[in-house]
């Protein structure tokens, strides 16, 4: 519907909506969070839970301790090499549709254990985020930044079937979970989700 | 007029719901047979139906939903048991101990027959004997599982052992 028309009858107090848009503001304002954090970045998305920051304004304070029941992956911390298969099997487990936030300076680049042998450079590499949030570690407005950001995401998400969409979900759907090999974790990354980024000459 | 087959409507409830206003009496409605509408047992019925729906009907809605929005995509890790991030090992149908019953049964004698018997010594002299006789059937019931919980040792006074470890 046009905008503006959309304007002219809310003066009028008749509000339109569409479907979608009822029902992608339903979703938006009901994230589920998984409960679990990995370094102390979950230590900021508890205090953004309490009443303080009080994530409740935006609905997603329902933390869940079961993978089947959320919705949104906040991954809070650093991801280890020796974690990064179980943060892959509990994306696997969530229902779609699913969003991951990569909370902190770790998750979405290893952060200051960049250079260290046992941290994953980023969660991006074995599953697709959908919001950064940089820091070290974030402040709880960031992290509620991040929810709004990821409201707006939500809210643009069409009801109608379409090609891409599908094979997205089948992509996410299927995203192998690494295994500890010799040296590292095999496979290391995802290409399918995941590019090197090029490397720039000095 | 009304359904009073069954001796029902004598109670208030149903006497309420099923008098129609005096208004709408008309000759009509004095001639028809007692109708379906008011019989007793439907109560029953529609309570069965609408608790059965509430159970049922979330299920089948999202059954629908996932069927229409075509996001069911059920894997074996998806549908893994274990839900904690780790590798589902073992066998997953496991035998698991039963032994809560016994605190449920010892529950049940001490806590909830007593409860029952306190009211029920202070009338009993004034009840029939069917009344009696229907109490003394669930008094003798409960201590079915008195005499259980006898039988396994359940009610000598020692420290703490479990169940498993008492028994035989």
């Amino acid at each position: 519907m046009d905008e503006g028309l959309k304007s002219e009858l809310q003066k009028a107090g008749i509000f339109t909506t569409t479907l979608s848009g009822l029902y992608n503001w339903g979703r938006k304002n009901s994230l589920w969070p998984l409960q679990f954090g990995l370094a102390c970045c979950a230590i900021e998305m508890i205090a953004t839970s309490m009443a303080r920051y009080d994530l409740a304004r935006f609905g997603a304070e329902v933390f869940r301790p079961s993978p089947r029941q959320a919705d949104l992956m906040i991954v809070a911390g650093t991801v280890t090499k020796k974690m990064a298969p179980q943060v892959v099997r509990l994306y696997r487990q969530m229902p779609s549709p699913k969003y991951v936030i990569a909370m902190g300076a770790c998750a979405i680049s290893g952060g200051p254990f960049k250079q260290g042998y046992n941290v994953l450079k980023g969660i991006d590499r074995f599953i697709p985020v959908d919001v950064h949030i940089p820091g070290c570690p974030p402040r709880p407005e960031a992290l509620l930044h991040s929810i709004m950001t990821l409201q707006r995401k939500i809210a643009e998400d069409s009801l109608a079937k379409n090609r891409e969409k599908e094979e997205q979900d089948r992509l996410t759907s299927e995203l192998p979970i690494p295994v500890h090999g010799a040296q590292d974790l095999e496979p290391a990354q995802n290409h399918k989700i995941w590019k090197a980024p090029a490397a720039r000459k000095a | 007029m009304l359904p009073n087959r069954l001796g029902l409507c004598d109670l208030p409830l149903i006497k309420i719901i099923s008098l129609k206003h005096p208004q709408e009496r008309t000759l009509e409605s004095f001639k028809r047979k007692p109708s379906m509408a008011y019989h007793p047992l439907l109560f029953i019925g529609v309570f069965t139906l609408s608790a059965l729906m509430m159970g049922l009907l979330p299920v089948i809605l999202s059954y629908l939903w996932t069927h229409w929005s075509g996001t069911a995509r059920p894997d074996s890790v998806k549908g893994s048991v274990y839900e904690c991030g780790l590798e589902t090992h073992d066998q997953k149908w496991i035998p698991l101990k039963s032994e809560y019953y016994i605190f449920g049964i010892i529950f049940l004698v001490f806590d909830v027959e007593i409860l029952f018997l306190l009211p029920i010594a202070s009338v009993y002299r004034d009840l029939p004997h069917g009344a009696i006789v229907s109490l003394l059937i669930f008094v003798f019931l409960l201590m079915e599982g008195l005499a259980w919980a006898w039988a396994k040792g359940l009610l000598k006074w020692q420290f703490f052992k479990p169940a498993s470890a008492r028994s035989n």
